[in-house]
């Protein structure tokens, strides 16, 4: 009887997480991000500026979602807790501020983190990870409430990778950040594997100026990412439709 | 009413140019071109970003580039002299932080950034960003 027991419960809890895998609906997965703080490099700022004009006539499209980004912002100011006037910094209400400030200010349910490109974080993974370590230390103090996310560089262009050799580095980042963020609670977000081709590097035709940033195309894959990415944590019940992060 | 003619400029206490009937979204497409790709930037922005208080804004027309070539337009009628100040002082540094950003990453767009300047005639600012943006400027603040 006990046994019989012990293989029901087995059974219930291997069947549950596929219970709940349900199929949301683009707009219910979209409701993942609602309020959501994006800070970021030039990647973030196209990404809003994709987002934007979808979200005049739809207004759930990222709904109330912020978006603070400076064209060669670096990793290694979203780490500072104090501005230093000789960084590119974000402005937030007309002041610079770093990104514990805004996320103060804000409290976002999710803060979605885009940026290492101008650091040439990917020949420096050791000062990514530091940095990493102290943006979580930040934001344990300035917004504690707030579920950290760093979202992964895309790959380079094929004339990138012609002339620099660096998608390897580029992965061997991505899988370092991947690790880190397992390791300080923060949740990593791979789109650059859906930016690739069967080569590797980024799909043809997605790229805005031959080498890094994304076309329409590219934030349109980038998007449909995300909302995937939000199903998945929907089915890892780390999230509910309606509600904000379950907690971890 | 020969006082109030002499007084010009805006505000609560001076009287408001006459009802200028051309909106800015109108001016900006008369006056701009190859604006057909830009995107319209929110108004909340204004304030998000910017620091621009609503409560200052009469009417406000924004356009951005989606991509990286610095190019934009932003046009607003201030709700007073008071607001336009206030208004004023910000663009500016707005336009300070866009050059900034630009300097070391974006040498073509830091050259239009530094060609340029915020322009207010009035209670009507305006920040244009591009090829012809001193003839833009200069159309657009036309009848302000």
């Amino acid at each position: 009887m006990l046994k019989k027991t012990v293989c029901l419960l087995a059974l219930v809890l291997l069947l549950f997480p596929l219970a709940r895998a349900e199929q949301l609906t683009d707009s219910e997965r979209m409701t993942f991000y609602d309020d959501a703080l994006f800070v970021g490099d030039s990647l973030a700022r196209m990404l809003r500026n994709y987002i934007v004009p979808l979200r005049e006539e739809d207004p759930s499209f990222f709904r109330d979602a912020k978006f603070y980004a400076a064209y060669s912002y670096q990793m290694r100011t979203a780490a500072r807790e104090r501005i230093n006037a000789d960084d590119v910094n974000l402005i937030y209400k007309g002041s610079p501020k770093t990104m514990c400030e805004i996320a103060a200010a804000l409290n976002p349910p999710r803060l979605f983190i885009w940026c290492g490109l101008n650091d040439r974080i990917a020949l420096h993974i050791d000062w990514a990870m530091s940095y990493v370590d102290r943006i979580m230390e930040l934001m344990a103090r300035y917004a504690p409430d707030t579920q950290v996310y760093f979202i992964s560089l895309p790959p380079v262009t094929r004339k990138v990778e012609n002339q620099s050799h660096v998608q390897a580095k580029w992965d061997a980042y991505n899988e370092a950040l991947s690790e880190k963020c397992a390791q300080v609670g923060a949740v990593f977000i791979d789109v650059a594997t859906d930016l690739k081709g069967e080569d590797g590097v980024m799909l043809r035709g997605i790229s805005y100026d031959g080498e890094y940033h994304l076309n329409e195309e590219g934030n349109a894959i980038v998007v449909q990412t995300l909302l995937e990415f939000a199903q998945e944590q929907y089915d890892l019940g780390l999230w509910t439709l309606n509600g904000y992060a379950v907690t971890e | 009413m020969l006082a109030a003619l002499l007084l010009g400029g805006c505000g609560a206490k001076e009287s408001i140019p006459a009802a200028v009937p051309v909106s800015l979204e109108d001016k900006v497409f008369a006056a701009c071109k190859d604006i057909g790709e830009l995107i319209r930037l929110p108004a909340g922005d204004l304030t998000d970003l910017i620091g621009i208080e609503q409560e200052d804004i009469r009417e406000a027309y924004w356009l951005g580039s989606s991509g990286l070539d610095g190019r934009e337009i932003l046009a607003i009628r201030a709700l007073d002299t008071q607001a336009a100040l206030r208004a004023e002082e910000l663009l500016k540094g707005y336009l300070e932080q866009r050059r900034q950003e630009a300097k070391n990453y974006l040498p073509e767009v830091y050259q239009l950034l530094t060609d340029t300047d915020v322009a207010r005639k009035n209670c009507t600012l305006v920040l244009c960003v591009g090829a012809d943006a001193k003839a833009e400027t200069k159309a657009l603040l036309d009848g302000e």
